[in-house]
C-alpha cells in the first residue's frame, strides 16, 4: 500500500492535473481512430464482438436522435452513455495512480479509458457504436465555473449549445438579450438561483417599475457623486421573504460611455439591532460588503 | 494627496489600458481608509498581520476570479498578500500588508487602477443574492 508520495511525486502533481484538465476540456473534432482502438478493447473485455456500424455524430443531441430513430433504442440513455472526456476526473485519478506504481489487473483497460477521453460521449450497443465529437467551444470564468456572458458556454458543430452562467444553466435569452426579460419571466422561473440571475440581467428600471418594488428613500452614494443609492424593499413574491434591494450606478462607465445599474438585494433582518423603520441604503450597502455603517461611509475612493 | 501616473503603473506592470480609462490620469494612492474597485471593497484592518504574507510577485496576484465577464482584480507590487485562511470563505479574500513608503497597487480592466499607501487592508467580495439564497437553501 502506498502511504506517502514523494517530493518528485507532489511537483508532478499540478502538471498532471493541468494535462488532464486540458483533457477534458478538449474541443474540437475528436481522434476517431484513438477512440475506436479505446473502443475495442472495452468490447472485447465484455466478450462481445466490435461491431461493424460505427456512427459519430457532432453533438450529444445529434446522438440522442440517432439512437432514438435510426437504431430504435428506446431504454434509459443515461445508463447506456460510456464516459468520454468527461469522466477524464475519473481517469486521471486511476492514472496517477499508475504513476505512483499502483499494479492494475488490467492496465489495458485504463490505456482504453484514456484513449476514449477523447470523445465528448459515447453509446455502446451490441451491434452498433455511436461517439460523438468533442464540443467545438467550452467557455469557464477565471474559477473554472462553465461561464459565458455573450454567448453559449458549450458549443458543439453542428451548433447545438447550452448556456450557463457561473455554473448555473440557463437560457439564450438571459444571455444574450437579458434586456427583453420580463418581471413575469422572473416570478415564473422556479429555479432560485437561475431568477436571482435574471433578476441581476434584466434591465433595473423594469424591475424596479413593473415588479412592485417599494421606494423607502434615498443617499449619496459615498466616494461616488452625483450618482445616489436608492433604497426599496423587493416584495416577497420574488425571492420568497422580502428583501431590501439597493439600487446603484456603477462608478466607472463601460467602454460604451454608459454606467452600468444594479439592483442589490440584502435580508430585511440585517441583524444591526436597528429597527427596520430606521434602516437606509448606507445600512444596507454596509450588509453587502460585510462592513459597519461608519467604515462605508469613509469610503475614500470608488471606482 | 499622493499619486502616481496611471501610464508610468501600466509601463511598469505591463499594462495595457483601454481607450476608456485612459483619461484617469492619476492614480491616488490612499493608506488607511477603505477603498472598493467594483465588487471588492477594501478595509483597513488594524489587528496584526496575518501569517502567511507573501511577496506580491511582478506578475501580480489575481486576488479575486471576475465576476462579470471573468475580468480579474489584479493586485501588483510593492506589498505582501495572504489569501484568506479557508479558500471556501466566500466574503474575505485575504489581507495586504503595505510597508512603509512602498505602494500596492489594484488593477481591474473595467474599473481602472486603485492605489494602497503603508498599511494592513482586508478585501471581502460584496454579498450576492445568490449567496444568501444557498445559505437559506442549505
Amino acid at each position: 500500500m502506498i502511504t506517502e508520495i514523494t517530493e518528485e511525486q507532489r511537483a508532478y502533481l499540478p502538471v498532471f492535473r493541468k494535462e488532464w484538465m486540458e483533457r477534458a476540456h478538449r474541443t474540437g473534432p475528436s481522434d476517431r481512430e484513438t477512440a475506436e482502438r479505446g473502443a475495442r478493447v472495452v468490447y472485447e473485455a465484455h466478450g462481445v464482438p466490435y461491431p461493424e456500424r460505427i456512427i459519430w455524430v457532432p453533438s450529444p443531441k445529434e446522438a440522442v436522435r440517432v439512437i432514438r430513430t435510426e437504431i430504435g433504442y428506446k431504454g434509459d440513455l443515461l445508463t447506456q452513455y460510456a464516459g468520454g472526456q468527461f469522466r477524464a476526473f475519473y481517469v486521471g485519478w486511476l492514472e496517477f495512480g499508475r504513476y505512483l506504481g499502483v499494479q492494475y489487473d488490467h492496465p489495458e483497460w485504463l490505456d482504453a479509458m484514456i484513449d476514449l477521453c477523447g470523445v465528448s460521449w459515447w453509446f455502446p450497443f451490441d451491434d452498433v457504436a455511436v461517439f460523438c465529437d468533442s464540443p467545438e467551444f467550452i467557455s469557464f470564468d477565471d474559477e473554472g465555473r462553465l461561464h459565458n456572458l455573450t454567448g453559449p458556454a458549450i458549443r458543439y458543430s453542428d451548433g447545438w449549445a447550452t448556456y450557463v452562467l457561473r455554473n448555473v444553466r440557463v437560457t439564450q435569452q438571459i444571455v444574450e438579450a437579458p434586456e427583453t426579460l420580463t418581471v413575469q419571466q422572473v416570478l415564473d422561473e422556479t429555479n432560485s438561483e437561475v431568477r436571482s440571475i435574471m433578476m441581476e440581467r434584466m434591465g433595473t428600471d423594469a424591475l424596479i417599475r413593473e415588479g412592485g418594488l417599494r421606494y423607502v428613500s434615498e443617499c449619496e452614494d459615498p466616494a461616488n457623486s452625483p450618482y445616489m443609492l436608492r433604497l426599496y424593499v423587493i416584495p416577497e413574491k420574488f425571492y420568497g421573504v422580502e428583501r431590501w434591494g439597493v439600487h446603484c450606478v456603477n462608478a466607472t462607465p463601460d467602454a460604451n460611455g454608459v454606467r452600468r445599474e444594479y439592483l442589490l438585494s440584502a435580508p430585511m433582518d440585517l441583524d444591526l439591532g436597528a429597527i427596520e423603520s430606521e434602516v437606509d441604503a448606507i445600512d444596507v450597502m454596509a450588509w453587502i460588503n460585510t462592513t459597519d455603517r461608519e467604515t462605508y461611509l469613509s469610503l475614500a475612493r470608488a471606482c | 494627496m499622493i499619486t502616481e501616473q496611471l501610464d508610468v503603473l501600466a509601463e511598469r506592470f505591463g499594462i495595457e489600458v483601454p481607450p476608456e480609462l485612459a483619461h484617469e490620469l492619476d492614480v491616488p494612492i490612499i493608506s488607511g481608509k477603505p477603498q472598493r474597485q467594483g465588487d471588492v471593497f477594501w478595509e483597513p484592518f488594524l489587528a496584526p498581520d496575518p501569517i502567511g504574507l507573501e511577496p506580491i510577485p511582478p506578475s501580480g496576484i489575481p486576488v479575486v476570479r471576475g465576476e462579470n465577464g471573468g475580468n480579474t482584480h489584479l493586485l501588483l507590487p510593492t506589498g505582501a498578500w495572504a489569501p484568506a485562511s479557508d479558500s471556501r470563505d466566500e466574503v474575505v479574500l485575504g489581507t495586504l500588508r503595505v510597508a512603509d513608503d512602498e505602494a500596492a497597487y489594484l488593477w481591474h480592466p473595467e474599473h481602472g487602477m486603485v492605489g494602497f499607501g503603508p498599511g494592513t487592508y482586508v478585501a471581502k467580495r460584496q454579498r450576492t443574492a445568490m449567496q444568501s439564497i444557498r445559505m437559506i437553501e442549505d
